[in-house]
Order: structure tokens, then C-alpha cells, then sequence
């Protein structure tokens, strides 16, 4: 799939635990580890908006498309 | 009444199909006998006939496509087998499942078609050695015609199903994988 999930990255600048993210976030380590992974096939606006409101960044920052 | 898990009535279906494997199994072994010594025994008898050869030439065809459907019905039951065996561990949406139902398909579609070359045997068989009345002989005809058809609607209806199956699959691991 084209759209590629740059979570880890975020992570990364943020210096924050895949766990920490999951349980402020509200999902379980597996789904953040399935979204890492690149394996979602989509991604609830809720989910979105907390993951941004949690890494403190935009949409874009998270999703790119690459060809 | 449980559908799927144990002592559900998948388990109990499934443990009626294993009766009805070993039964087809059975009568396959009695066909494949009795068909094998009908024909030894004709062949061994003194009483030539005109086109004898022929005959039993093709009540050999015969025999051995219906015995064919018989083994080609027991990968059928095989693979109900492995659908209910599935259902009763709860594994609903499975890829699993929908191979088998495509497996069922083919099976179907290939026993039907054995039926419509048994026809053809049958037809011939009986247009040139007339050995019973037309009725029967329309009788014989028109049942294995009713079966091979069904066999090719079942086949296409269950093809149909498993469209319906693998788009159920899709849109399972599509909710499954939205985070």
C-alpha cells in the first residue's frame, strides 16, 4: 500500500514508548503494532485525532504517500 | 440450539458426515466389486453376442465413471468435513473455508459432467442392445439427466457462495485491521 504510517518516527522525535502511546491513546499495543507494521488496512478520524493529540502533531506528520 | 463450538450442531453435523464418508466409502468398494464381477462373468459366459465386445466394453466405461463420482463425492464430503470441523472451533471466516467451498465447486461441476458421459454411455448402451422397454429405458435416462444437472446447479450455487464467503472474509479483515 502506498500510504505509509510514520509512527515510529514520531515516537522517535517524541521520545515516547510504543506503549505509553497505545495506553494514552486508547488502543492495545497489538493494533498500534499492526498500524507500525503498515498492516491496517484503515484508521478511525478518532484514532487520528488522539494520535495527534497525544504526539502533539498533524496528520501529515503521521501518514505519507509515497509512489 | 449452538451453532458452532462443541457439542454445537457443527460438531454434530461433522460427526454425520464422518458416518457418510465411511458409508460412500462402502459402497464404493461393493460397486466397485460387484460391477467388476458382472462384468468378469459376462465376459467369461459362452453366450456370444452381436457387438459383445462392445458392450462390455462400455458397461466398463460405465461403471467406472459412476465409481468415479463416488470417489469425487468423498473429497466433497472431505471437505464439508473440514467446514464444519472449522465452525466447531469457531473459526467462522476463514480462507480455509473459502478454498474448500471452491474445492466443493469444482467437484461438483466435474461429478455433474461425469453424469452427462455416464448419459452418453447409458444412451448408447441402450439404443443398441435394447434389453429393457422404453419407458425404463426413458426412465434410466431422464434420472441420471436430474442428477447430473443438480450437480452442476450445486456446483455454481456454491461457487456463488463462495464469492459472497471471500467478500465476507474481505470486509472481516478489513474491520479487523482498522486501528
Amino acid at each position: 500500500m502506498p500510504i505509509i504510517v510514520n509512527v515510529d518516527v514520531m515516537l522517535a522525535k517524541r521520545k515516547m514508548s510504543s506503549g505509553e502511546l497505545a495506553e494514552k491513546v486508547g488502543i492495545t499495543p497489538a493494533n498500534l503494532s499492526i498500524l507500525k507494521t503498515n498492516k491496517a488496512k484503515a484508521i478511525r478520524f478518532s484514532t487520528l485525532e488522539k494520535i495527534c493529540e497525544v504526539l502533539d502533531c498533524k496528520p501529515g506528520d503521521i501518514l505519507d504517500y509515497a509512489k | 440450539m449452538k451453532i458452532s463450538g462443541e457439542k454445537s450442531l457443527s460438531s454434530k453435523v461433522e460427526n454425520g458426515l464422518k458416518i457418510l464418508f465411511l458409508v460412500i466409502v462402502l459402497l464404493d468398494v461393493i460397486t466397485l466389486g460387484v460391477a467388476g464381477v458382472a462384468i468378469f462373468s459376462e465376459f467369461n459366459s459362452f453366450s456370444v453376442r452381436e457387438n459383445y465386445l462392445t458392450r462390455i466394453v462400455l458397461e466398463a466405461i460405465i461403471s467406472v465413471v459412476l465409481l468415479l463420482t463416488g470417489i469425487v463425492a468423498l473429497f466433497i464430503i472431505h471437505q464439508f468435513i473440514k467446514i464444519f470441523k472449522n465452525l466447531k472451533e469457531n473459526k467462522l471466516f476463514e480462507k480455509e473455508n473459502a478454498k474448500a467451498l471452491n474445492k466443493i465447486c469444482t467437484m461438483s461441476i466435474v461429478i455433474g459432467s461425469l453424469y452427462l458421459i455416464c448419459l452418453v454411455g447409458v444412451s448408447i448402451l441402450l439404443e443398441y442392445f435394447n434389453t429393457i422397454d422404453f419407458l425404463s429405458s426413458l426412465l434410466i435416462k431422464v434420472l441420471i439427466l436430474v442428477f447430473a444437472v443438480a450437480f452442476l446447479i450445486f456446483g455454481i450455487g456454491i461457487k456463488i457462495l463462495n464469492y459472497i464467503y471471500i467478500k465476507a472474509i474481505e470486509y472481516k479483515e478489513e474491520n479487523d485491521f482498522t486501528i
